[in-house]
């Protein structure tokens, strides 16, 4: 029972200063996150929303295992990730996956080869079952036909689209997804949100979606966070968050110019 | 004055040692890979080719013009000396022993080990390495061990065709030659050259290849995030492994080539 009720990914206190832009302004480091905890549940759609720069893909590069905080303790799926070599590093990566903002293809193969590169790597499925497999992720996301396409002969949303695909096809526990469907037209962006919340009733996928977009994201997300100047400023359902009056949160949902948060 | 000129090179020295301990690291990952037989098949065989495809061509007519030349001098040479019958030895030595193993790793070096690093550091850039991370793959598994096989096979091997192809040369040469006709030439090999200094020269080709492979992937590894640097990772993967290939070059020579 104990297993069931604990979070499937779990953030203490987590500083994240990035070190690579020393001394480029003057300052020493740039704090991108500052104290943040939060949790996700097993089988919910968690959203994190938060201004262009807030430090969404920090977080999600920080759960993965990309990046190391500052400070602070990462558990997801039962096991403190900090700290850990590479090779256990990446027995927890197995059960995840993740939609990179700008989708990261591997540009020297095709869509069809990019999609079935983990199940390759780590299923012994036979040739045709693998390329079934492909073939039904590239249609779940209204890309079936192009699997022998190269990355770089894709528009943008379509290799998003693909990279969608790709993190999808190991049935992970967890799926991190940066900014799903921004560049999306509308029709592909709702197809795409289907897909979140049809993995979560269908399969009890657990999945975490950054966007800035919040309509979408209160229409799919169980809870939403929202994130400003490294911290949580806010963390409920979406229901909640429309009524709320934390100012950080009304001026954000409401796109108002003016208000708390200086722009 | 002075002291600024002892801190500036301690501090190229101290920078010295943290490249060197920073690629020993990649160095000791790499052997644990392929200690544990995480080595793929398939990319690795696609890694050869691409190798050979890039350098073999340039690697011949590197070491033919090159024997060429050596085969002119040594004829002329040997020729004031009286001891033309034995050019096709003396141009051999030198092949095998230096020119050989030297210019391949220089011509590998910049085909072959300045693409690795161009790859892989864009590959960086355009975050294709975090996700071959986040697909629980080590892209020291998946990118660099195949890259390292690959140039520890094709170096030493196309440094024994470049030998072949760098006596060959001095042949054609020598045989211009008034005094040297055409079989006194290679026929001045057996009992002569020792298959030891050929051997030995194909073993100093495999520490160049390990060397060339080690440099260009831990440039592209490391190199910062922006299209600039990439092209910087490159051109210092060239001019950092030509300068540890002339470093291991005499202590692999004095070590391969006792006296
Ligand atoms: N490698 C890095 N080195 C230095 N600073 C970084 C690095 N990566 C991110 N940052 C900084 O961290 C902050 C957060 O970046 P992040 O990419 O997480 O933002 P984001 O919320 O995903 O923004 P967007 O919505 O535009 O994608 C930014 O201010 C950025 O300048
Ligand atoms: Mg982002």
């Amino acid at each position: 029972m104990a297993e069931s009720n604990r979070p499937i990914i779990r953030a203490c206190d987590l500083v994240y200063r990035a070190e690579e832009t020393a001394m480029a302004d003057g300052r020493e480091f740039q704090v991108i996150l500052d104290g943040m905890s939060f949790e996700v549940h097993r089988g919910e759609v968690f959203g994190i929303m938060g201004m262009s720069g807030a430090g969404k893909t920090s977080v999600l590069r920080l759960l993965m295992g990309l990046v190391q905080p500052t400070s602070g303790d990462i558990e997801v799926l039962g096991r403190s990730i900090i700290g850990l070599p590479e090779y256990e590093l990446n027995r927890i990566r197995e059960q995840m996956g993740m939609c990179f903002q700008y989708a990261a293809l591997l540009d020297s193969m095709t869509v069809a080869d990019n999609v079935a590169f983990a199940l390759r790597r780590r299923s012994h499925l036979s040739r045709q079952e693998i390329e079934r497999k492909v073939e039904e992720h590239l249609e779940r996301v209204g890309m079936s036909g192009t699997g022998n396409q190269m990355p770089a002969e894709l528009s943008g949303g379509m290799k998003k689209r693909v990279g969608i695909a790709r993190a999808l096809i190991t049935e992970p526990q967890v799926i991190l997804y940066d900014e799903p469907s921004a560049g999306l037209d509308p029709i592909m962006a709702s197809v795409i949100d289907n897909l979140i919340v049809g993995l979560r009733d269908e399969f009890g996928m657990t999945s975490v979606v950054v966007t800035h977009e919040v309509e979408e994201l209160f229409g799919i997300s169980d809870r939403v966070m929202m994130i400003y100047q490294g911290k949580v400023v806010a963390c409920d359902t979406p229901e909640a968050l429309r009524g709320t009056d934390n100012p950080y949160v009304q001026q954000f949902v409401r796109g108002q110019a003016h208000g708390p948060i200086a722009v | 004055m002075l002291i600024g000129l002892v801190t500036a090179l301690g501090r190229q020295f101290i920078s010295f040692l943290s490249y060197f301990g920073k690629t020993t690291q990649l160095h000791l990952s790499i052997w644990r890979g392929l200690l544990t037989g995480r080595l793929g098949y398939r990319v690795t065989v696609q890694q050869l080719a691409e190798i050979g495809v890039n350098s073999l061509a340039i690697a011949v007519v590197t070491l033919l013009l090159s024997g060429m030349v050596i085969g002119y001098h040594m004829s002329v040479q040997a020729g004031k000396l009286g001891v033309s019958e034995l050019v096709g030895w003396f141009v051999s030595e030198t092949m095998c022993r230096e020119l050989g193993p030297v210019l391949v790793a220089f011509v590998v070096a910049a085909r072959v080990g300045s693409a690795m690093a161009a790859e892989l550091g864009s590959m960086r850039v355009t975050e294709q390495i975090d996700a071959l991370r986040a697909m629980a793959t080590d892209p020291v598994d998946y990118l660099v061990l195949p890259r390292y096989v690959a140039c520890l096979v094709m170096v030493p091997l196309l440094v024994f065709i470049g030998d072949i192809v760098g006596v060959t040369g001095g042949y054609v040469m020598a045989v211009l030659s008034p005094s040297i006709n055409q079989t006194v030439y290679f026929d001045s090999l057996p009992g002569n050259l020792e298959v030891w200094t050929v051997v030995a020269g194909v073993i100093k080709a495999a520490f160049f290849g390990m060397i060339i492979a080690l440099v260009g992937c831990h440039q592209g590894l490391t190199c910062r995030r922006a299209s600039e640097d990439v092209g910087r990772a490159t051109t210092r993967s060239v001019v950092y492994s030509i300068m540890l290939v002339y470093a291991a070059n005499l202590v692999l020579t004095t070590i391969l080539y006792p006296k």
